[in-house]
């Protein structure tokens, strides 16, 4: 057994001192995985502590001995054995000091008193600026509006209650499943710019009652609940209450009990709040119950029931497992791990007693790791859609949170720790060649680089059959779905009106030459005028002659003539430039794809390795690619972009928000190779897949960094 | 008759700023620098200036004239304590004129630069022989002019009282008294000591008889208000309760560095010695069982992290047997446990003239760092103990300790610090962080004429003490001095034996009796003259040249061994070519010495040692160059780690001290029955 020594150098400091406990100290017995402990509780300053049988037996002999000394005797003579030591008794003293629990009969180091109380405060301050995210601002003290409220909502916090509860859930429960897909055809304006103030209204009298539920179930077995008032959550005001002297009650079930209060109250708004949208129509209280069900429900879910961020769930695991300081204990079992097997230290000990409790604790540890990344990045690539500046300061802020206080930690820990005194060598050593391969594999080695355009599949040649000038349609030469050359006719049109008017064109024609002719004798100068009318009357029949021509439309390129109408309008007249339907190849397709110019330039000059193509429905074909072009197009992306113009705003959005883009967009074209099995049809939707050279991540990251800046900044 | 303000003044020290933490700390850090960049240093020289001027045009006063002008300008510096630049020049000029009437001595200028340094709470470093005492002098005598208690710590007893000897009539031509504490002083003459302007004293004196005043004052020192009030009121008049101190106001250091880092955190305690009691008893009986322990049946050592594995079981059954009456902390299995490590650990890991030696039936701990024996130390309760039934020597009785602090936290106490020292600018950066000292390094009176041979590197042991003897005796046939710089009292015979039995005169120190080791490390400048000295042997000792040296080269320093620290080595160093005399130093060590083996893994060390050996020229060279770096390096851990360990010890300190904040004061109970 390895226990801490005897004898202390600074046991003189305290042995002839008369030291008690402050008045309004508690002292309360718990039981911990099977152990005895006693918490220690001031009801000032709401703090506590835990301390082990012996310390608490020796704390008992000092009230009653004259000095730190004879208390010490005493308990050594009741029981020698399990007496602490002097640097335990020293330690204790010094830590129920520095807690303001202790009273001495000095008059104290008045100025170490204020230091004390000058560094609680700033730690205080300091914690709520490092939980930028959860700052908590005091109000006022709620203590006798619960006491007095009481009566009223006690008889729900009963058996009854419960039954009530879970015949409630009962009910919402079913009436969610019998109108499942009705509920989820409503997600889709839950963040709707008209939806917004709804939901949050909601947020805020749900937290309201989560935290009165707190409230009400800490004061029913006789906590105190001495504060309430605002939490800053990602600086959305929010109300909390303080239930912590919950922390003190002697039975699990009820520390627990109140912990899961919050969630309890929320279960059952959700509840209620689905009955109610089920039997409502289309209206306010529709939308209000429906808004209820979602918070209530996801929020307590993802949140508050979460054990891997730090609210309810997680003080409802610590207590349920007996692991106070859950997350404390997790981080610390990572550091021994890291310690024992990465830096080899001899002399780190393990804070988990067993092997499942390390690899629970480990397992945490990991766990609340991932998921507050993963959060970070879901809540940031959800808030910069829209919010783009909010977007970047939460990342900001979330970075310097979760990325660069732990490095900063790490490195001051490798730095400084006197634990590593041994090691430092080694764990500075092994850490930089951790941090320097990393690095470089981010910022060295290549990775594969791709890059993805969404475009439509296009026939080639593809070309619009106009017709080229205005007439009835008469014959249909080809029918529509024929395949046909270049130049053979699809369409015989026919017009009166142009026939005349060449009969009279022409009429005119001979009237001139006689004139011209008689002219010739006597006015050599009109003859001369004469000439030039006659000129243009013959170019005016050439081109009435090209526009009859004309009337038998044509097919321009070689393909199959569609024109599924065509057999419908037999008879009507066509104006000028009226499509009459398109011919397309069949053998030979392309991709045309939207790129924005900043992309471009990577696609050209070689880079491309290989590329593929998927057609939407056949995914399972990659069509390889023949060729590839770049045409200038500055057209608007938003309204070419078939993926943009079929969804018509995201999530309730009016697409008329989307800024349309002034950087000039390119048309790629790629040439495919057709595949016998996979099936082509001009306007499918593809997606193409570019093999870039490999590129390090990093310079891939920092490029899409870049990019997205300067698409929202123009920077 | 004490005045309530001076009674309010006999427990002042300076408040402490609080630990600085991050950014603070590094912008204090900026500070240092700011506060140490060399622009200081020319400022310091334009007042020096100054003040060589105003010497000049003093010293043709008469001496009613200078008198006068003395008396009152120690009124004016008595009245405005806090003015202190504004009669800083003149002062000074006229206490160096007066130094120059009483005692012969004439200021140089730097030396009067090195007292305005003094005097503005600068860490001067001074070349070794260019006049530390008296530039301390004129700074204890000005800053004593105020009224306030001024003390001069030197490094050991025999400096104290001499220099308090030997400037005592220049204190008393300036109007001011001086008294000197010593080892031996008794408590009376201490209290009379300390009562005068000046006080020469060393800091173990000084610094027990603070925690002696602490005692006294039981618990009033917190308040210098309420102390004064006590004693307005007449309560707390008892006899002996008298301080001895008049608050620590000014403290001027010599030879700063080894007391501010080299024993900083010595803890110096004041502890009463209890009759032996169940402590003893305890300790006779785990002794008794332990012995009937065997290594490797009943229990393992772990030599590699000094701990001792055992089984719990089998030690009871031997420990059944023994009953001790009366001693609760072998009735416990718990403690007996704890006990019989210890035991065990006495038996396995101390040895005697190894870690402690037996000196008049008591153990002394031996330090491992300097070799030294340390009388005042003691091991913690129990091992102590346990080591005493070991040798079988009457127990001294568990040590109750009254009152503890570190040189560190007694020197941060003063409210003015200034020091000099021959080498301060390795710990500079230190310095300012721990006290806020910034240093300035003060330009030598005369160029030095010391000639540094460089360092040499030998494979092993035995080839480097044939090399000293041979450079020893090369230099002695010549007539030159030669001072041999050891770091143990064993190397120092390995070396003296052989040359004794060539009839050579050797003089060996070991830095025990200052008195005659200081009139040996004075005469080691002597014609042919062969001194073997620890580093710490004599120091602060004037060594003075033969006229018929001087030809012959001065004194030729040999180190033969490096210390953790450079600048001990460079102490070392500077013994030679003192007051612009010419000198010479040479450097010798082995890959064996003790550095290299702490500190350079043993694979590189063989390596090195190959490469020493070799016969090849360049190879050996690149040895010669590989050694230098190597002890660069060893130094440089070596460093890093006491820094670390100081700092630690002064956090540890705080935090205990923060903690037990409720010790402090004077205890309710006990103010009513005074």
């Amino acid at each position: 057994m390895n226990r801490a020594p005897t004898f202390d150098e600074s046991w003189h400091r305290v042995e002839s001192r008369c030291v008690r406990l402050r008045p309004g100290v508690e002292i309360f017995p718990q039981r911990f995985r099977g152990q005895r402990w006693y918490v220690v509780r001031d009801a000032l300053g709401n703090r506590f502590f835990r301390i082990r049988p012996p310390a608490y037996r020796f704390i008992c002999e000092m009230e009653r001995s004259a000095t730190v000394g004879e208390a010490w005797d005493s308990t050594l003579d009741n029981s020698a054995e399990e007496a602490p030591g002097q640097g335990e008794i020293v330690q204790l003293l010094s830590q129920l000091y520095q807690s303001g629990l202790l009273r001495s009969d000095s008059e104290g180091d008045v100025a170490a008193v204020f230091a004390t109380q000058q560094k609680e405060h700033r730690r205080q301050v300091a914690g709520q600026w490092a939980n930028l995210l959860f700052i908590r601002i005091p109000l006022i003290n709620p203590d006798r509006f619960l006491q007095r409220t009481l009566p009223m909502v006690s008889w729900m916090i009963t058996r009854t209650g419960f039954f009530v509860w879970l015949a409630l859930l009962a009910f919402g429960a079913k009436a969610l499943v019998e109108n499942w897909s009705e509920f989820r055809a409503e997600t889709g304006g839950l963040l709707g710019a008209d939806n917004l103030p709804w939901l949050y209204a909601a947020i805020i009298v749900i937290k309201g009652l989560h935290e009165f539920g707190h409230g009400y179930f800490c004061r029913k077995y006789g906590g105190e609940v001495p504060q309430m008032g605002i939490m800053l959550l990602l600086f959305n005001p929010l109300p909390f209450v303080d239930a912590s002297s919950s922390w003190a009650f002697r039975e699990k079930s009820k520390r627990a009990l109140v912990a899961a209060a919050g969630m309890i109250i929320e279960i059952f708004l959700a509840s209620v709040a689905a009955i109610v949208w089920a039997n409502s129509g289309e209206g306010l209280v529709h939308t209000v119950a429906y808004n209820v069900v979602i918070t209530a429900s996801v929020g307590t879910l993802l949140f508050n029931l979460n054990p891997l961020l730090r609210f309810d769930g997680y003080h409802i695991l610590s207590d349920l497992l007996e692991v106070p300081n859950l997350q404390g204990r997790a981080t610390r079992t990572a550091l021994y791990m890291v310690e024992k097997y990465f830096f080899r230290l001899p002399s780190s000990t393990n804070p988990a007693d067993t092997k499942t409790e390390t690899f629970w604790l480990v397992f945490y540890f990991v766990a609340a790791f991932i998921y507050r990344i993963l959060l970070l990045v879901g809540i940031l690539l959800l808030v910069s859609h829209w919010f783009f500046v909010i977007g970047m300061l939460l990342a900001v802020g979330f970075a310097f949170m979760w990325l660069v206080m732990p490095v900063v930690k790490a490195v001051k820990y490798l730095w400084s720790s006197p634990r590593l005194e041994a090691r430092r060598g080694r764990a500075v050593g092994l850490s930089l060649v951790l941090f320097l391969s990393l690095f470089s594999l981010i910022a060295f080695v290549p990775m594969p680089n791709h890059f993805r355009a969404a475009g439509v599949v296009r026939s080639d040649p593809f070309a619009h059959v106009f017709a080229g000038t205005a007439g009835v349609v008469g014959e249909i030469i080809a029918p529509s779905g024929t395949m046909v050359v270049a130049g053979q006719p699809l369409i015989r049109l026919t017009n009166f009106e142009m026939e005349r008017e060449i009969e009279l064109v022409n009429m005119s024609l001979r009237v001139a030459q006689i004139q011209q002719r008689a002219a010739l004798e006597f006015d050599p100068v009109r003859h001369l005028s004469l000439e030039g009318y006659l000129t243009a009357t013959r170019a005016r029949l050439a081109k009435l002659a090209a526009e009859k021509e004309a009337l038998v439309v044509k097919s321009p390129a070689a393909g199959r003539w569609i024109a599924p109408e065509m057999i419908t309008v037999v008879g009507a007249t066509l104006q000028r430039g009226t499509e009459l339907g398109v011919v397309q190849g069949d053998d030979s397709h392309y991709l045309a794809a939207e790129v924005r110019q900043e992309d471009v330039a990577r696609l050209f000059g070689g880079n491309v390795n290989g590329t593929g193509v998927k057609v939407r429905g056949q995914e399972q074909y990659t069509l390889a690619v023949s060729d590839l072009q770049a045409i200038p197009a500055d057209r608007d992306p938003a309204s070419q972009d078939p993926k943009k113009r079929g969804r018509g705003g995201i999530a309730g959005l009016d697409p008329r928000r989307v800024a349309p883009s002034t950087e000039p967009i390119f048309e790629v074209r790629a040439i495919l190779v057709p595949q016998s099995e996979c099936y082509l049809v001009h306007g499918q939707q593809a997606v193409a897949r570019l093999d870039l050279p490999w590129e390090p991540l990093l310079t891939q990251w920092v490029r899409t960094l870049r990019q997205l800046f300067q698409r929202n900044y123009r920077v | 008759m004490a005045t309530p303000t001076d009674l309010q003044r006999t427990v002042h020290v300076r408040r402490q700023p609080p630990e600085l933490q991050g950014l603070d700390a590094i912008s204090y850090r900026c500070e240092g620098w700011w506060r140490r960049a060399g622009w200081r240093r020319k400022e310091l020289a334009a007042c020096a200036e100054r003040i060589d001027q105003a010497r000049i045009k003093f010293s043709t006063l008469d001496d009613g004239g200078l008198n006068e002008r003395l008396q009152s300008l120690r009124r004016q510096r008595h009245a405005q304590p806090n003015a202190m630049e504004d009669v800083l020049e003149e002062g000074l000029a006229l206490l160096a004129v007066a130094a120059q009437r009483e005692l012969g001595l004439s200021a140089y200028r730097v030396q009067l630069m090195a007292a305005a340094a003094l005097a503005r709470g600068f860490l001067v470093e001074v070349d070794t022989g260019e006049g530390k005492t008296l530039a301390l002098a004129l700074t204890a005598a000005f800053q004593a002019w105020t009224g306030r208690p001024c003390h001069v710590i030197t490094a050991n007893d025999y400096l104290a009282g001499r220099d308090a000897e030997q400037l005592e009539s220049f204190y008393q031509r300036v109007g001011l008294s001086v008294g000197r504490v010593l080892g031996d002083t008794s408590e009376e003459d201490r209290r009379r000591a300390y009562s005068r302007s000046v006080t020469y004293t060393t800091s173990k004196e000084v610094a027990a008889d603070y925690l002696r005043d602490r005692l006294r004052l039981q618990g009033l020192e917190e308040s210098g208000a309420r102390l004064a009030l006590t004693r307005m009121v007449g309560l707390g008049r008892a006899p002996g309760s008298e301080t001895v101190q008049r608050g620590l106001y000014f403290g001027l250091l010599d030879e700063a560095d080894n007391a501010l880092i080299d024993e900083a955190v010595t803890p110096l305690i004041i502890s009463r010695t209890m009759e032996p009691g169940e402590l003893e008893s305890a300790c006779e009986a785990a002794w008794k069982v332990a012995s009937a322990l065997e290594r490797g049946a009943d229990y393992q050592v772990n030599p590699a992290r000094r701990s001792i594995d055992f089984a719990p079981g089998r030690l009871e059954e031997l420990a059944a047997g023994y009953e001790v009456v009366g001693a609760r902390l072998w009735s416990s299995i718990g403690r007996r446990a704890e006990l019989l490590r210890l035991a065990l650990e006495a038996r396995e890991f101390f040895r005697r003239d190894e870690q402690y030696v037996l000196d008049g039936g008591k153990v002394v701990i031996v330090d491992e760092a300097t070799g030294r024996p340390m009388p005042m130390r003691t091991w913690r309760q129990g091992l102590h103990q346990m080591i005493e039934v070991k040798e079988g020597v009457s127990m001294s009785g568990a040590s109750e300790t009254l009152a503890r602090i570190s040189f560190q936290s007694y020197f941060r106490n003063y409210q003015n610090l200034a020091g000099a020292s021959g080498t301060v600018q390795e710990v500079a950066s230190e310095i300012w962080r721990t006290y806020g000292l910034p240093t300035l390094r003060v330009p030598r009176h005369l160029a030095s004429q010391r000639q540094f041979l460089g360092w040499q590197f030998y494979p092993d042991m035995a080839t480097k003490t044939a090399a000293l003897s041979a450079e020893i005796r090369v230099r002695h046939a010549r007539g030159q001095p030669v001072l041999v710089g050891m770091r143990s009292v064993e190397a120092s015979e390995n070396l003296a034996e052989p040359l004794l039995n060539e009839g050579l005169i050797l003089h060996v120190l070991n830095a025990k009796r200052h008195r005659e080791e200081a009139l040996m490390v004075m005469q080691a400048g002597h014609r042919s003259r062969i001194t073997i000295a620890t580093n710490m042997a004599g120091r602060g000792t004037d060594i003075r040249l033969d006229p018929t040296v001087h030809n012959l080269g001065g004194l030729h320093v040999l180190a033969s061994e490096p210390h953790e620290s450079a600048r001990v080595d460079r102490q070392l160093f500077g013994r030679a070519a003192r007051h612009g005399d010419p000198g010479s130093v040479l450097a010798m060590y082995s890959t064996e010495d003790p550095l290299f083996i702490r500190f350079v893994p043993g694979r590189m060390r063989q390596m090195w040692t190959k490469m020493l050996r070799s016969k090849v020229g360049t190879v050996s060279w690149m040895g010669q160059k590989t050694g230098q770096m190597l002890l660069w390096w060893c130094q440089f851990r070596a460093q890093s780690q006491a820094v670390r360990r100081r700092r630690q010890v002064m956090k540890t300190e705080t935090g205990i001290t923060g903690g037990l904040g409720f010790t402090k004061g004077v205890s309710r109970a006990s103010a009513g029955r005074i």
